[in-house]
């Protein structure tokens, strides 16, 4: 089993390096034993004014983090609704290899007409988007607009696959809750429903670690299996092996209290994502 | 101590035996050890395309309840957007409907057309239940459901209402707007607010539940009922059976008396449905 690392961030002009470094990221990521991972780029300019780049920047760094692993480190380029011409934005950087979306919902709602199209977008691109869900410590006041009940709307939203970061912490049950609607109640039939990943990503901090897990394997008939992805939060720049194998450990040790098995273990660190990511492009939908 | 399942479903148009069957109803219940319960009609036609009209759903609500009046409680599913829908709701009463079952799955309780029918109801002295938490309904109408939109009922004079499934996943602030209902200044003459603990809640989350329920220090074992959820052309006795013992383990370890388990099971109900008298 390899492990990968879903939710690793790219900040630009950080202190830590100066340019894009794919070796040092794989280097550290493999000190904590972690494989390859899903890189996300940094955010664009209408996210954060300050922070934040042009879509061609973030492109080419976002591309540059990832160079030379094609099949351990995945690009997916944060995208915000209100970017000009974002539709074509998106097609572009399918083109030019990006395996996926991250969005957060910093100042609008995730129904808003504006943020379903580039839904309906990335479905029909078979490209996946990666939420972010939960409190959001943004330096402004923006966790209003993330509450996972909001992603009800994408019950709708045909072929999508898309996950919730943090698993919406510390909304976590309302989260889980939604999980089962979106298995236990479709609205479109199964083969153009819309799927819905859990990203593990702390988020839960210890305290709630166990009892989101507990919950999450507690609920056997909910078979939260085949939609776990874990992550880790850590900035490519500076990916810490030391605060990953933290959660690794802490995770391991509480998958072996709850018996978890191997098989659902290869899950959550691998074939969740490869299937979530369309990599492996026999896999069926779950 | 005679059990009550006050949570019992009529669909029309299932896939099972649809024709209304009390006698049928009752076997199975006994054989959950249960011995009446509240049944609620189909759905009102603005609520489903499965939905049907008001005497439609009348009729079926009445012949699933006949010969069994003090066991079988008709309930009937209503939405603020029938037509004459104050006026059905007192023809309803004349023919011995005992209480309004309401999903808020298109509006907010709080909406005017709502709180007519809610002043309705206390005028009328009939309870009102309700679906509360997420609704898995085919449809985005969680959000109508969070609790703390009943907040604004505080002020309806004389009204008794449950909140289903105390509002899972959304526990905690179900049972903080009931202790706002308790405490309250105007909880005197204002509503009542009572504690459907239908699942809902899944297994996992139960003890969670009933710890609350029973330890959070409000005076709340006098407003708990009991539900299961169940349809009744298809009432399955033996899962009715299984939550029950395990609530009853759950209510064992609580430390829960018999005086507290009678009110949850009988005594509540009949209080919320104004069948004792005070």
């Amino acid at each position: 089993m390899k492990i990968y690392d879903m939710h690793i961030h790219i900040y630009s002009r950080t202190k830590f390096v100066d340019k894009p470094d794919p070796h040092l990221l794989i280097s550290n990521m493999e000190d904590a034993g972690v494989y390859g991972g899903c890189v996300f780029s940094n955010p664009p300019k209408e996210e954060h004014p300050t922070q934040g780049t042009a879509f061609d920047v973030r492109l080419k760094e976002l591309l540059q983090w990832t160079e030379g692993y094609p099949d351990r480190l995945f690009p997916i380029l944060w995208i915000h609704p209100d970017e000009e011409n974002i539709l074509e934005k998106m097609e572009k950087a399918a083109e030019k290899g990006v395996m996926g979306f991250k969005i957060i919902c910093n100042n609008f709602y995730v129904y808003e007409e504006k943020c379903m199209t580039l839904l309906r977008k990335s479905a029909e691109m078979n490209k996946p988007v990666l939420f972010h869900s939960g409190i959001l410590f943004d330096n402004q006041v923006a966790s209003k607009y993330n509450r996972p009940l909001f992603w009800e709307e994408l019950l709708t939203v045909k072929n999508l696959k898309f996950s919730m970061g943090h698993c919406g912490w510390p909304w976590t049950d309302e989260c889980l809750a939604l999980y089962g609607e979106f298995k236990f109640a479709p609205v479109l039939p199964k083969e153009e429903a819309p799927e819905m990943f859990l990203d593990l990503t702390p988020g839960p901090q210890e305290p709630y670690r166990k009892d989101l897990l507990t919950k999450i394997y507690g609920m056997t008939s909910w078979k939260f299996d085949d939609h776990l992805m874990f992550g880790t939060d850590c900035s490519a720049d500076h990916y810490n092996p030391n605060y990953a194998k933290k959660w690794l450990d802490l995770d391991g040790e509480a998958l072996d209290s709850l018996n978890v098995s191997e098989e659902s273990r290869q899950k959550i660190y691998q074939d969740n994502l490869i299937r979530f990511l369309g990599i492996d492009s026999s896999a069926k939908k779950r | 101590m005679n059990i009550y399942d006050m949570h019992i479903h009529i669909f029309s148009r299932t896939n099972c035996e649809n024709k209304p069957d009390p006698s049928g109803l009752i076997t199975k219940m006994e054989a959950g050890g249960v011995y009446g319960g509240c049944l609620f009609s189909n759905y009102p036609e603005p609520s489903k395309s499965t939905g049907t009209c008001f005497e439609a759903r009348m009729e079926e609500l009445m012949k699933w309840t006949e010969g069994y009046k003090n066991r079988l409680f008709p309930i009937l599913w209503i939405h603020p957007d029938e037509k004459n829908i104050l006026e059905n709701m007192e023809t309803a009463v004349k023919q011995g409907v005992m209480g309004f079952k309401i999903i808020c799955n298109n509006f907010y309780v709080y909406e005017e057309k709502c709180m007519e029918l809610l002043r309705k109801s206390a005028e009328m002295n009939k309870p009102v239940i309700f679906h509360s938490g997420i609704l898995w309904d085919n449809q985005a109408a969680s959000n109508y459901n969070r609790p703390l939109n009943w907040e604004h009922l505080l002020q309806i004079r004389g009204l008794r209402f449950s909140m289903g499934h105390c509002s899972w996943p959304w526990v905690d602030e179900c049972m903080a707007l009931y202790g706002e209902f308790q405490n309250s200044p105007i909880h005197k003459d204002g509503a009542e607010m009572f504690l459907d603990i239908t699942p809902g809640t899944p297994k996992l989350y139960r003890k969670d539940l009933l710890t609350k329920l029973y330890k959070i220090g409000y005076k709340t074992s006098g407003n708990i009922l009991y539900g299961t959820d169940a349809i009744a052309d298809k009432y399955d006795s033996e899962t009715v059976k299984r939550w029950r013992i395990m609530d009853g383990e759950f209510l064992d370890e609580l430390e829960v008396g018999k005086e507290e388990r009678k009110l949850m099971y009988q005594d509540n109900l009949m209080r919320f449905l104004g069948i004792d008298g005070n």
